[in-house]
């Protein structure tokens, strides 16, 4: 009942937004981030992430619009309302949580330790192997909070190096050498490694397990997209999109 | 949801003040080196030296002529490139991977500054009287003499104001140096933001810093003028 | 002391000078007169190379110059037998008056700077301006400027001072001070080779005069020969036309007192010379 009532509140709050007979919604993504959002050769946006958007709003009858954000200003554009959500492997904190709205889970990876191909190593010990590295890590992402929460506990034994979020930067800066590692979604690499012959690989075990969610604004409007979306979601898990999509991108099914 | 974080606003302050030395590092770096190339590029090309002549007029088009931004990335992704090169070619040992970052920001911001710098006092040193250089040579001196002696110093009279407006502008550029994840006080404030998922805040802060420096360049500048017109005696306009 | 053979020099397409020889004993003064555009000024910075003759040869003392073939070495030696006086006075506006004189012999010459500060000062004195060391040119009037700059060359102690039309810039008042430094220094026995338009100047203080018209000398000799024994027409027209126009050539000079005014600027000139 209380699902129903959202949204007929959420169709009602959409209806006030425009005439046109399609609603438009506009996702900020980075499109640098292979294999969940960036340009394929056409330069036409793809990826996980991408795909999934637009299947779910092909099942609530919205017009997806994408629109191509660097990710140190991601959340920034998404409080000036340059977009309505954002897709881009967002993990869950209780920071953001306070202060956006999660839709349901799309997709569950591991964090792991990325290296060059040609670096020796275990890495079995997790963050503690890090200790004294060069680490690359995105302005803001869940990985660097992780690594910053490591440093406020063991006297900022990593040397993080902070950088604007996009990922292929910090992957060239392996292979030169500028950094000794990064950490980031697991998946990455595999597309990276092959399509693009980035000399990287990844080491250890993943050490977090997180899922990856939509992220909205907290407000009304907000609150009726996350519901609508999360009936697009649970559409797709129910008849095998979502797993038909992972298996399509990464090789396996990572939706749980 | 607050409009404004004051308690967030006032506490980024101390952040941003911790890496001031970063931004300032840059500016005074890049501004110095910069008027020394400057004033080589200038007087190659005010005796057109053959050969080097052609040389700076292409770099300063070049440098003048590409963004800022462009030139940072060429610094730093292009020499490790021609020092790979080079390394292939003649053996160097120079592993580039552990030159700092902040390094090619030296390099590319002298690159590009000196460029600006040079027509600068190229005309500042055109605006001085042929005569001066006449009287200079007249008692014997060499041209380097007289330029050092007489002509400079002048010179740099005319080009202060110049100068000053320069350096407000570079103290500005430095915010492009986080593209390179170099951590000055623009790449702070976006930690910070991204940290406390408050941007507002902490971008209204880092403006009144920036502002603050420049005022004190303003500050000094003036200063600067004041003493260095000091032969333009009573007949001198005041500068404001 | 000076010589000068076949000096030739173009400026583009422009012939400025064709063939010029001119001698200057020592302790002479040679006047220049010309109409503008004569290369009467350009003769004379062809003495100490601000430009370079095309051609011809240049003696100062024992050191003989081929124009063609100027060497850096040649450049500095000339220069460092010569100083120049200019229209434009070309103080260096940087430095005060003391420190212009000084600048020279400091720097070129390598004179200990506490004996160059008395030098100086002792040539200030001399052109009158004993109470005005530390001004700035731009603190300083055009007359004293002029006789600041004068100092200047004074105080290096050339064999020979160029004066390119040192009073042309000047307000008629004070000209005459500045001629009187000029004559004061023609006295002492200095080697000067001066263009100028001011005749009375010319036929007081010249041993040699020397009229140019259109890039060659036409005329020359002693004052008395060219201003009243005229020959050529060139020569006659010009200095009927600047008996007209410019200053004052009345005539034969005027026996006894000086006819032009001693005084100077505020400060003091030099008493007049006396016939």
């Amino acid at each position: 009942m209380q699902i129903l009532r959202t949204l007929a509140l959420a169709a009602g709050i959409l209806g006030t937004l425009s005439a046109a007979p399609r609603q438009t919604v506009t996702v900020g993504t980075e499109g640098v981030y292979a294999p969940f959002t960036f340009l394929d050769e056409k330069g036409v946006i793809t990826g996980y992430d991408v795909e999934v958007v637009q299947e779910i709003a092909r099942r609530v009858d919205l017009d997806a619009k994408f629109v191509p954000t660097p990710w140190d200003s991601m959340f920034l554009a998404l409080d000036a309302r340059k977009f309505d959500l954002v897709a881009n492997q967002i993990s869950r904190n209780p920071q953001r949580a306070e202060k956006y709205n999660f839709s349901n889970d799309y997709l569950v990876s591991g964090a792991q330790i990325i290296v060059r191909g040609d670096r020796a190593g275990q890495f079995s010990h997790g963050y503690a192997d890090l200790k004294g590295l060069k680490v690359g890590t995105g302005v803001g992402s869940n990985y660097s909070k992780h690594l910053e929460d490591f440093n406020q506990k063991n006297g900022k034994a990593i040397d993080i190096k902070y950088y604007d979020g996009n990922l292929t930067t910090v992957l060239q800066d392996i292979v030169a050498g500028r950094l000794d590692a990064t950490v980031n979604d697991r998946l990455t690499v595999g597309y990276n490694a092959k399509k693009l012959g980035t000399n990287v690989k990844v080491v250890g075990q993943p050490l977090d397990f997180e899922p990856s969610y939509f992220v909205f604004r907290k407000d009304a409007q907000g609150g009726a997209l996350t519901a609508l979306f999360n009936k697009g979601l649970a559409d797709l898990k129910k008849d095998g999109t979502l797993a038909r999509l992972s298996q399509k991108w990464f090789g396996a099914d990572f939706t749980r | 949801m607050k409009l404004f974080d004051f308690q967030f606003f006032l506490s980024t302050f101390p952040e941003l003040a911790r890496v001031i030395p970063v931004t300032l590092k840059i500016t005074i770096v890049a501004m110095l080196a910069s008027v020394v190339t400057a004033l080589a590029v200038a007087l190659v090309r005010i005796y057109r030296i053959p050969g080097l002549r052609q040389l700076a007029a292409v770099y300063v088009s070049f440098a003048r002529g590409t963004p800022m931004l462009v030139q940072i990335y060429l610094s730093y992704y292009g020499i490790p490139l021609v020092v790979q090169f080079l390394r292939d070619k003649y053996g160097w040992n120079l592993d580039v991977s552990q030159i700092p970052a902040i390094v090619f920001i030296y390099f590319a911001f002298t690159f590009n500054v000196a460029a600006y710098l040079s027509e600068t006092i190229r005309a500042a040193i055109l605006a001085i009287d042929k005569g001066q250089m006449e009287a200079s040579l007249s008692v014997g001196m060499s041209s380097l003499q007289g330029l050092r002696r007489i002509v400079l110093p002048q010179a740099l009279a005319v080009a202060l104001p110049s100068f000053g407006n320069t350096a407000i502008a570079l103290v500005k550029d430095t915010s492009l140096a986080f593209m390179i994840s170099v951590v000055e006080m623009m790449g702070e404030a976006k930690i910070l933001g991204a940290r406390g998922l408050r941007f507002f805040e902490v971008y209204v802060a880092v403006a009144l810093v920036y502002w603050a420096i420049c005022i004190i360049i303003e500050r000094l500048v003036a200063l600067g003028e004041k003493r260095v017109r000091r032969f333009e005696g009573l007949s001198a306009v005041r500068p404001s | 002391m000076i010589k000068l053979d076949d000096i030739w020099k173009a400026f583009h397409h422009n012939q400025v000078l064709k063939g010029i020889d001119l001698e200057v004993r020592k302790g002479e003064v040679v006047v220049l007169l010309g109409p503008s555009g004569s290369g009467k000024s350009t003769l004379l910075r062809c003495i100490n190379c601000l430009e370079r003759a095309d051609k011809g040869t240049i003696r100062i003392g024992d050191l003989e110059v081929d124009t063609a073939q100027l060497r850096k070495p040649q450049i500095a030696a000339l220069r460092r037998k010569t100083t120049m006086v200019f229209q434009n006075y070309n103080l260096f506006r940087n430095k005060t008056a003391l420190e212009n004189v000084m600048e020279g012999l400091v720097v070129v010459q390598g004179i200990p700077v506490k004996v160059a500060r008395e030098r100086s000062a002792a040539c200030l004195d001399k052109v009158g301006l004993g109470d005005r060391f530390n001004h700035f040119p731009s603190q300083l009037s055009g007359g004293q400027q002029q006789r600041v700059g004068i100092a200047r060359a004074m105080a290096m102690d050339p064999e020979v001072i160029l004066f390119d039309e040192p009073t042309s810039s000047l307000d008629p008042e004070v000209v005459g001070g500045v001629l009187d430094v000029m004559k004061g220094l023609a006295r002492d026995g200095m080697t000067m080779v001066v263009v100028t338009h001011e005749m009375a100047f010319a036929r007081e203080v010249a041993n040699h005069v020397a009229f140019m018209d259109g890039g060659v000398i036409v005329e020359e000799g002693t004052p008395a020969q060219v201003f009243e024994r005229t020959r050529e027409l060139r020569t006659r027209a010009f200095l009927q036309r600047v008996r007209r126009d410019g200053p004052a050539l009345a005539g034969p000079a005027p026996a006894g007192a000086a006819a032009i005014p001693g005084a100077g600027p505020a400060g003091g000139g030099l008493p007049a010379l006396q016939r």
